[in-house]
């Protein structure tokens, strides 16, 4: 079996917000328009919602190359919008503009969505990243799938960034991830025994009628429907960079350590999707400030404790990936100092303001892509 | 020898007390069965919080028609009860209007573990099941006929629709509650289990590992009790007409009656991923009997009212056995004529007035509808 390439894709989700008034801005379409003119190989991709636009990355061979590529994207959208006198805010929800008052964007598969999924889709103004990792090998493919669904929980305390919902705090660190549950076909997959197992679930869902492809299913781990690669979907986007960046690159190694393992006949040992969902559940609410359940132990341990387990689990890799340095010191920043989401209700607490809290996120949004 | 199921009968209610000016919702009355004792409990939005004796203790029962009288006695109890403070009574899978404090709060207060029991998170979601009990006393068993029944969930749902409101609004869902009970721990459609062993280790690693409080934290559209013997069925909106009830209750004795004897004959209906069980699920919850569901057997969109037609024909003589015909057969009309969710959307359109749906609630539910 041939190592897989590892390689590296980024898609993230981001708010246009007007930086007067804080509010989200209904304004994707525009975008398209302006855009249209400008020779770019930069995708933009509209989204349900007016105010939210979607860009992802090329494919990177290395973290130093997602790092480079990663801020060149998010300067173009933030310069566009500039042009436009309004900002980029990288967060998995916005604090408080109202899901009621947001624009519909006016393509035909948007309305599609919101005639299937009624009062559930108006809802869903949130904000997420996705982490691509080339694995030409299907059935390793899948069973790293299988494997890795264990961590989830652990990679989206990392990364959580929606403390705010509708103008209130809403006492959990991720209520993007609250939210997305309501949908059909989200959430931790169940296991898949093969690859065949796998692909005979989406075509028996295509061939019914449930989805047109396997672009409509949104667990938090999926194997791409175009791409060979496993997409990692778990995370509120990271409103700093370099924190985004950071998580690409664990995921990354934690995929070249469970290829290691197989080099090495060993796995890890698969649980019920109940457990791990048990976990998800406490990092969203607590993340990085939470216990986790060690289903091995089957014991509530520290999440630091476990955060820094897995670094050491993926120790071996980053040198030859050549990685380190863009996980190790950003991940145990996030573990003494926390994540976006304690970011923001740091600001909350000392300001008692939500507009602050939006001027904190265009802030650190801007921040580490100029200069 | 393996040993047959009882099949003895029971079954939870919950129930809305509103006020007879207004039509909101003012308190709401919890019906849970333990092992001993039938326990009530009255909830109002001002965190009022009470046992109320409502009235004794249910015994199981062998035959739909012993269900039914003890159904209809108790509904008029429990009508007296709320007369005497001046309310009316209705019974629907969701209030068409009322909210009490803030929904999205309690979204997450479940998570904070400070809502630890559906009963302290039902009355600020404000969603009612009907749930039913059917006796299996072989917990191996009481396993299997779970893991199998599964896939038939959507099919009864799509049946026992009843909350189509929610705040107000049409949420466009013929069962709004069944995709907010998805929001609460250890809800929905469960995972296959293949043996109680299997059961008993998750349920216990759940406990010694601060995840639930209780062994009875646990609420999936079907699970085997983990203190009775009975397997018990949650899929269902709680439904106004006790005709309506009475016929979900045969499907589920049926139903059970039939996977037992598939079991003594060595078959069993196939077992299906746990997702695609879903896909119906999702599809029920929204569209009720106005959609195709799935046959994963034969690979295609069926109408869910043929599909239904065909689990009846499946189960039907087994009811005949156990002499509930007469209470299953109630399904066609169902079929027919609509669900509780179709008769209030009915309402609701032809009047655009919640209050006008929480009337035709209230009428339903005391028979005179």
């Amino acid at each position: 079996m041939e190592r897989p390439s590892l390689t590296i894709g980024i898609e993230e989700e981001y708010q246009i917000v007007d930086p007067e008034t804080r509010e989200l801005r209904s304004y994707i379409t525009q975008f398209l328009d302006l855009s249209a003119g400008i020779v770019t190989r930069r995708e933009l991709k509209p989204e349900l919602h007016q105010s939210q636009v979607e860009l992802g990355t090329r494919k990177c061979y290395s973290v130093a190359e997602a790092y480079e590529e990663l801020r060149q994207q998010r300067r173009f959208i933030w310069e566009l919008a500039d042009r436009q006198g309004l900002a980029i805010v990288a967060a998995g929800t916005h604090p408080f503009s109202s899901w009621m008052q947001q624009e519909i964007t006016p393509f035909d598969r948007y309305h599609a969505i919101l005639e299937d999924m009624q009062w559930l889709a108006r809802r869903l103004l949130i904000f997420g990243m996705h982490v691509h990792i080339g694995i030409e090998n299907r059935e390793f493919l899948l069973d790293t799938m299988n494997v890795l669904r264990y961590l989830l929980p652990h990679l989206l305390a990392l990364s959580t960034s929606s403390p705010f919902w509708n103008g209130r705090k809403m006492g959990v660190k991720s209520y993007r991830s609250a939210l997305f549950q309501d949908f059909p076909r989200t959430g931790i997959p169940t296991y898949f025994a093969s690859w065949d197992d796998f692909e005979d679930f989406v075509q028996t869902l295509v061939e019914t009628g449930c989805i047109p492809d396997g672009s409509k299913i949104w667990w938090d781990v999926r194997p791409h429907f175009k791409f060979p690669t496993l997409e990692f979907r778990i995370f509120d986007i990271c409103t700093r960079l370099d924190e985004a960046i950071a998580i690409a690159g664990l995921v990354q190694a934690l995929v070249a350590w469970h290829w290691d393992m197989r080099q090495r006949n060993m796995t890890f040992r698969i649980y019920r999707r109940d457990q791990i969902l048990e976990n998800k559940w406490r990092a969203l609410r607590d993340g990085v400030e939470g216990a986790l359940i060690d289903w091995g132990k089957e014991a509530e341990v520290p999440f630091v404790h476990l955060a820094e387990e897995m670094l050491a689990l993926v120790d071996p890799y980053l040198d030859e990936l050549g990685s380190r340095e863009y996980v190790v010191p950003v991940i145990r920043r996030i573990l003494r100092e926390g994540t976006s989401a304690e970011r923001q209700l740091r600001v909350y607490e000392k300001t008692g303001s939500l507009q602050a809290v939006v001027d904190h996120l265009i802030e650190e949004t801007r921040k580490g892509l100029f200069g | 020898m393996l040993r047959a199921p009882s099949l003895t009968l029971a079954l939870e209610e919950e129930y809305q007390f509103v006020d007879p000016v207004t039509r909101s919702l003012e308190g709401i009355l919890l019906q849970r069965l333990t092992a001993e004792e039938t326990l009530w409990r009255t909830i109002t939005d001002r965190g009022h919080n009470r046992t109320d004796e409502v009235g004794p203790p249910v015994p199981r029962v062998a035959r739909v028609a012993d269900l039914e009288e003890l159904l209809a006695e108790q509904r008029a109890r429990v009508a007296q009860h709320a007369a005497a403070r001046g309310w009316q009574v209705l019974v629907a899978g969701t209030h068409p209007f009322t909210i009490w404090g803030d929904p999205e709060e309690v979204l997450v207060e479940r998570f904070r573990g400070t809502l630890r029991t559906l009963d302290d998170i039902i009355p600020h979601l404000l969603f009612f099941s009907l749930n039913v009990q059917v006796g299996v006393e072989d917990r191996n068993l009481a396993v299997d006929i779970m893991d199998v029944s599964r896939y038939m969930m959507p099919h009864v749902l799509a049946v026992a629709a009843s909350s189509p409101l929610w705040q107000g609004e049409n949420t466009g869902l013929k069962s709004f509650r069944a995709t907010l009970m998805e929001n609460v721990p250890r809800s929905g459609m469960p995972d296959r289990f293949r043996s109680w062993s299997a059961y008993r280790q998750y349920v216990d690693s759940m406990l010694r590992t601060n995840s639930m409080a209780d062994e009875t934290h646990i609420w999936w559209d079907v699970r085997v009790h983990p203190r009775l013997p009975v397997l018990e069925f949650r899929i269902c909106d709680a439904n106004p007409r006790q005709e309506d009830v009475l016929a979900l209750v045969a499907l589920f004795q049926s139903l059970v009656a039939w996977l037992w004897d598939l079991r003594r004959r060595n078959l069993t209906f196939r077992l299906y991923h746990g997702d695609l069980i879903k896909e119906n699920r999702w599809r029920a919850a929204r569209y009720g009997l106005d959609t195709n569901l799935v046959d994963f057997g034969k690979r295609e969109e069926l109408a869910a009212r043929s599909l239904v037609r065909e689990l009846l024909h499946l189960v039907m003589p087994y009811a005949q056995e156990l002499e509930c015909v007469r209470y299953l057969e109630r399904i066609y009309t169902v079929l027919e004529r609509g669900t509780s969710a179709d008769r209030q959307l009915e309402v609701f359109s032809a009047t655009s007035s919640p209050q006008a749906v929480v009337e035709h609630l209230i009428q339903e539910t005391s028979g005179d509808g």
